[in-house]
């Protein structure tokens, strides 16, 4: 196992470890001199590499490094993987007295801290903590709550979960799922003396950490937190066969075996890295035939995690923590590489992306996004918020977001030139697809951009909105000019959105916030409650210049999409069968859009 | 005659309206209102014009800068038909004198502030007189050297004797000045003295020195050095030894004008103006300017400084000359529907800084000195906010008889823009260029989006007749600019559906669609072209500017296409073409398609 390090102008390099080969990377880049570049070629070879501190090149810190031209590849048939994880041996857990499952306890470090982690890697497998059952909250914020006047104590939850959760041993959370929006707290007690009942049914105050004061006021005015899902997770009460519970405070964890699983011969992993690779500043960086797996997100441990929309920390803003990050990166691509079985995102792109091709890439098993790029912002006059010319296709994203279910498999920022193109996504808890931000401000085409020149076609999405409400295969937000400019020049087009089972609150293909200048035409929606919705509910942010024309559905396309006084046309649609083997039965066309979406690597 | 003013604040119910004697005072009263403004409480100003001439003693302004309010201001002039405003003042026939033992006549005019007015447009019953001028006649010599340090470049130009002596002889060689047209430039200089002792011969024409004034010599030599002066067209202007019925000069050293009447000089209405501009705006939103003609307008700039062009209507020492009827700078929202540009020395509505959202319908541009319309400066730098032209129409216009003051003026200019339709609009009778989009010569290697020079244009049904007809290496329609990285193919700009026609020239100086400068993503379809050797010209010349992504199909032309068009290496394609017919009316009838471009094309202004 060798790092190989090609230089266009000196001999190669033979690396040890990826400490030996960031600092030769440096050395080489400092030679360059001003206005010239150079290229160097990483080669991996087959074999697992362990990262636990990001590989990190920034040229904010090295402006050198912007002159140097970055390929970081596979060994020819080799699949080097990159991985966070640290092994645990089987045979230190330790079974509990009385109890099914083992503990394994964690040492501290030098600073006197256990690792912070919210996966377990067992045999391979990524695991999340174990969990309750899902239950409803009842009541929801008043408006002096929401302003922090009155100051509620905890939440009332249902008596016979609360219980269940005092028993348990260690570190308990609370989550809860409000519409697109998520919000994780650190549970302190509960006060079975504190009931109340309603509906015939008792609740008991559960009580919890500081940041529960920021809750009352973190969920969008819009929505509200009554009758919305929760559940408990991490203390030893949940645990069952296969599963874990890991408390940070004491560093232990428990782990429950199969029946006949012998925990010494198991093998345990856990991430120790948020961040594999952090690039920043760079131009021309090419990852090809890599993957990555092992890393995870411990800012919820210390700070619970109040979620906004599309995998946006309401105090912080998205978290770094990805298996490739990348700040103002130029000229970047990914290609036939693997992100599986992550804690935080897959590949996180901020603060300003021009030029990014990802292609033939497989994102599987993700806890927050598989895919950003840009800000969570409208601000285009703020460069860190701009990208250009993003190229995602071909790529194969599965089972995403269901461990921050706000993040949406493939996020896009505002953008000029966006193409999204025969992609799979499936199985995620939120929408497969978002692009754009909330966009509002009168400006002619130029003078700023949310969505320009974007093509989104020639997708399979199947299973999306698993978790979540009110989002979609494709959900588009923001208007992209001024109402005076009838162009339509972004697409939506050729792509099959499928869901097994409708939700009412699944959508389609979902133009929201007084999106603009799109032409939607040619796409089936099977299982969507709303297979066509061009924002007409909330008039303030009422579309205008869509055009949707020659869509199927398996469902009734909502007349409402049809406002021709704001130029947005809901034309031919083809929504007169009730569900998918009769609509590709009737209609031919149906059958050659699923038959033309989605990506090659999968049969 | 009368001028209306309305004004309504935002929440106000009723609007003031007041009742102006000049459109000064309505201007004015406009600024003051818009002291009030604010960015809650704007202020929506109409002035409405009746028939009639509203002259201008002094030129407006409303200046953002000056006046915060005006950015909450946005202000709407409308003319009934027949409502001009002008910068001509009247000369009566009474203050000139008839020359003695000459045909013409002399007038004096006084000193403002000390000095002697700077112009060089005198109006006879409103149509703009030329000054007079010698006929052209072909320069036979380089340049004696151009190596700076060389005194000998310093020294003078040798030019005709005989043409010379008939000026000497006419004892005005002061303000005379020759007229240069090197290739894409000009050059209009004074001459300072003739020595007639330093002579030379070429083909039995005896050529004496000419010395210019100042230092205008060395600048000549100095200025783009790849262009020669040799067997280029020249000719004396301004210049009382060729004074023709219908003609006149100025001496603004001394307040003399001499004028030639063409009949009479009872009975016409004579003017002058002294005004370089009528009205500018600077960094307003929300403006109409409608059936509103402008006339009247000069610029002093040349008669006492001379002129050194550069490219597209600038100066090689002080850029582009800020002398229009209309100027505005920084402005956005903005309709210029029905208006007329007319007899005008200088530019007739120039644009100045950033624009967005400009639209430019159904206006007339005729008789204009140097450009019709330009919207944008002739700068590179997208980054530069004051570059930005963002969503401009200009369509169903008509432009005519334009830049032969200022020859290096193309008829209508559009600097770098991100949204531009051009449409339907015709051309005629045009020094140089009919239309020229784009600044910037080198490929670029930004991102579509994160910088700009052409972006979304179309450039469609336009009709352009008799354009070059003084300067050379330029087009009906001339494009410049690398518009993205090579990497990305699109061809997001259209130039389309077009036709022009001229007499054929000798050389292939005078092109019809030309794409020069590494012009690149360029669909260029369906265009007719008559009467140039050139007739598609995607810069394959110059190895440094090579296009790149231009595709070419369905042109007709009266003459063969060049085949160097073709290189498929860097995507510039020359798709299909029809060019072996050399008739025009032939072509037409072989290529029905052709006469339907044809017909199909220009506005439909009268």
């Amino acid at each position: 196992m060798a790092i190989c390090l090609e230089t266009r102008v000196s001999e190669n390099v033979s690396c040890t470890s990826f400490r030996d080969l960031q600092e030769d990377i440096l050395r080489f880049a400092r030679e360059i001199p001003e206005g010239k570049t150079a290229e160097i070629a990483v080669e991996l070879d087959h074999g697992q590499y362990l990262l636990t501190e990001p590989f990190r090149l920034s040229a904010k810190e090295e402006p050198s490094l912007s002159r140097l031209r970055l390929a970081f590849k596979a060994k020819s048939g080799m699949r080097p993987i990159v991985t966070g994880c640290l092994p645990l041996c089987g045979a230190d857990f330790e079974k509990v007295a009385g109890k099914e499952y083992y503990r394994y306890r964690f040492p501290k470090d030098q600073e006197g801290k256990y690792p912070l982690f919210r996966e377990l890697y067992v045999n391979g497998n990524r695991l999340l903590p174990s969990r309750s059952p899902s239950f409803l909250n009842p009541d929801p914020l008043t408006a002096e709550e929401r302003r922090g006047e009155v100051k509620k104590k905890g939440l009332y939850l249902p008596l016979a979960a609360v219980k269940e959760m005092l028993s348990s041993d260690g570190a308990v959370f609370f989550t809860l799922h409000v519409e697109w929006e998520c919000f994780t707290m650190r549970v302190t007690g509960a006060d079975l003396s504190d009931v109340k009942e309603e509906n015939g049914e008792r609740y008991a105050l559960v009580t919890f950490r500081d940041e529960f004061a920021f809750f009352q006021r973190a969920v969008n005015g819009c929505i509200n937190i009554g009758n919305r899902e929760g559940y408990f997770w991490g203390g030893t009460a949940y645990l069952s066969e296969g599963g874990f519970v890991y408390d940070h405070e004491r560093g232990e964890l428990y782990y429950y075996p199969r029946e006949g699983e012998d925990v010494a011969r198991v093998r345990f992993d856990y991430p120790a890295a948020e961040t594999l690779f952090w690039f920043e500043g760079l131009d021309g960086v090419t990852l090809s035939g890599l993957s990555f797996t092992g890393t995870t997100s411990g800012y919820v441990f210390e700070n619970g995690y109040f979620s906004g929309q599309a995998n946006t920390e309401k105090r912080v803003g998205r978290l770094p923590h990805a298996a490739v990050c990348g700040d103002g990166l130029r000229n970047f691509t990914v290609k036939e590489c693997a992100f599986r079985s992550l804690g935080g995102n897959g590949l996180l792109l901020r603060d300003g992306a021009v030029n990014v091709s990802v292609s033939s890439s497989l994102f599987t098993d993700i806890g927050m996004s598989a895919l950003s790029v840009g800000n969570a912002s409208a601000k285009w006059e703020d460069k860190n918020n701009r990208n250009f010319n993003i190229r995602v296709e071909n790529n194969l994203l599965s089972h995403v977001a269901y461990t921050y279910p706000t993040s949406v498999a493939a996020y896009f920022g505002v953008a000029d030139g966006l193409r999204f193109l025969h992609n799979t996504v499936r199985d995620t808890a939120y929408s497969a697809f978002s692009a754009g931000w909330f966009s509002i401000e009168d400006f002619a085409l130029g003078e700023r951009v949310n969505l320009r020149d974007t093509e989104i076609a020639y997708n399979l999405f199947e299973d999306f909105m698993t978790v979540l409400r009110d989002g979609a295969a494709v959900y588009v937000a923001g208007n992209n000019c001024e109402a005076k400019d009838a162009r339509r020049f972004n697409k939506i087009y050729g792509n099959y959105a499928r869901r097994h089972g409708v939700n009412t609150a699944s959508r389609g293909y979902y133009l929201d916030a007084s999106s603009s200048n799109w032409d939607v035409s040619n796409n089936v929606a099977i299982g969507c409650y709303f297979p066509l919705f061009a924002q007409f509910h909330v008039p303030s942010q009422y579309t205008y210049h869509c055009h949707l024309y020659e869509n199927y559905a398996d469902r009734k396309v909502d007349v409402g999409n049809h406002a021709p006084w704001r130029d947005t046309l809901l034309l031919t649609v083809y929504d007169d069968v009730s569900d998918e083997d009769a609509l590709l039965a009737k209609y031919p066309a149906a059958r050659e859009i699923l038959g033309g979406a989605g990506c090659s690597l999968v049969p | 005659m009368n001028v209306t003013l309305k004004l309504r604040y935002a929440e106000q119910e009723e609007e003031n309206i007041l009742s102006q004697s000049t459109i000064t005072e309505a201007f004015a009263a406009v600024a003051d209102a818009a002291k009030e403004a604010k960015a809650d409480r704007k202020l929506k100003a109409e002035i409405l014009l009746e028939k009639g001439d509203y002259r201008l003693d002094a030129p407006i302004l409303l200046d953002v800068e000056e006046n915060e309010g005006l950015a909450y201001t946005s202000l709407s002039v409308e003319g009934e038909s027949g409502a001009r405003i002008t910068g001509t003042q009247v000369l009566d026939a009474s203050q000139f004198k008839k020359v003695e033992g000459k045909p013409y006549y002399v007038c004096h005019l006084p000193k403002e502030n000390g000095d002697y007015p700077a112009f060089e447009d005198f109006f006879v019953d409103g149509v703009r007189l030329p000054f007079a001028s010698s006929e052209r006649f072909i320069h036979p010599f380089p340049y004696e050297s151009r190596v700076k340090e060389d005194p000998v470049n310093l020294i003078g130009l040798f030019l005709p004797e005989d043409m010379m002596r008939k000026i000497v002889d006419a004892d005005a060689i002061v303000p005379t000045h020759i007229m240069m047209f090197i290739e894409w430039h000009f050059k209009s200089i004074e001459m300072d003295y003739v020595d007639f002792e330093d002579k030379r011969e070429k083909d039995g024409v005896s050529y004496v020195r000419v010395h210019l004034k100042n230092d205008y010599m060395a600048l000549l030599n100095n200025i783009n050095g790849f262009l020669g002066i040799q067997n280029r067209e020249f000719y004396f202007t301004n210049c009382p030894a060729y004074l023709e019925p219908g003609t006149f000069t100025y001496n603004p050293y001394a307040g003399e004008l001499f004028y030639y009447p063409a009949d009479t000089l009872e009975g016409h209405e004579l003017g002058y103006s002294t005004l370089e501009n009528l009205i500018t705006i600077k960094g307003m939103s929300g403006l109409t300017f409608k059936n509103v003609a402008f006339t009247g307008a000069t610029t002093g700039y040349r008669i006492k400084n001379s002129y050194f062009s550069g490219q597209a209507n600038c100066e090689s020492r002080v850029r582009r000359l800020s002398h229009a009827a209309m100027i505005t700078h920084d402005v956005r929202d903005v309709v210029f529907d029905g208006c007329a540009f007319s007899e005008l020395g200088a530019n007739g509505l120039q644009m100045k800084d950033s624009n967005t959202n400009v639209s430019i319908v159904n206006c007339r541009f005729t008789h204009i000195g140097m450009s019709a319309l330009s919207v944008g400066n002739p700068e590179k730098e997208w980054g530069n906010p004051k570059n930005r032209n963002i969503a401009i129409r200009i369509e169903n216009n008509l432009v005519e008889d334009i830049g032969y003051t200022y020859p290096s003026a193309v008829a209508l200019y559009v600097g770098m823009v991100d949204g531009l339709v051009l449409s339907h609009n015709t051309i005629r009778k045009c020094a140089y260029s009919g239309v020229s989009v784009g600044w910037g010569w080198s490929r670029v290697d930004y991102e579509l989006g994160e910088s700009v020079n052409i972006r979304d244009a179309e450039i469609s049904y336009n009709r352009i007749e008799d354009f070059m007809m003084l300067l050379r290496d330029g087009a009906a329609i001339y494009v410049l600019g690398a518009n993205c990285d090579a990497s990305n193919a699109r061809r997001f700009n259209k130039m389309h559906d077009n036709y022009a026609s001229r007499e054929l020239y000798r050389d292939g100086s005078k092109r019809g669609y030309y794409m020069d400068g590494s012009s690149s993503n360029w669909d260029v379809y369906d265009n007719v072209i008559c009467g140039v050797r050139l007739p598609i010209f995607s810069q394959f010349h110059c190895a440094g500017q090579y296009t790149f992504h231009n595709h070419i199909n369905n042109i007709y032309s009266t003459y063969p296409i060049d085949r160097g068009n073709h290189a498929p290496w860097r995507d510039t394609i020359l798709g299909v073409y029809h060019d072996e017919i050399a008739d025009e009316a032939e072509m037409m009838k072989k290529y029905p398609e052709a006469a339907a471009i044809r017909d199909a094309s220009g506005c439909d202004l009268k």
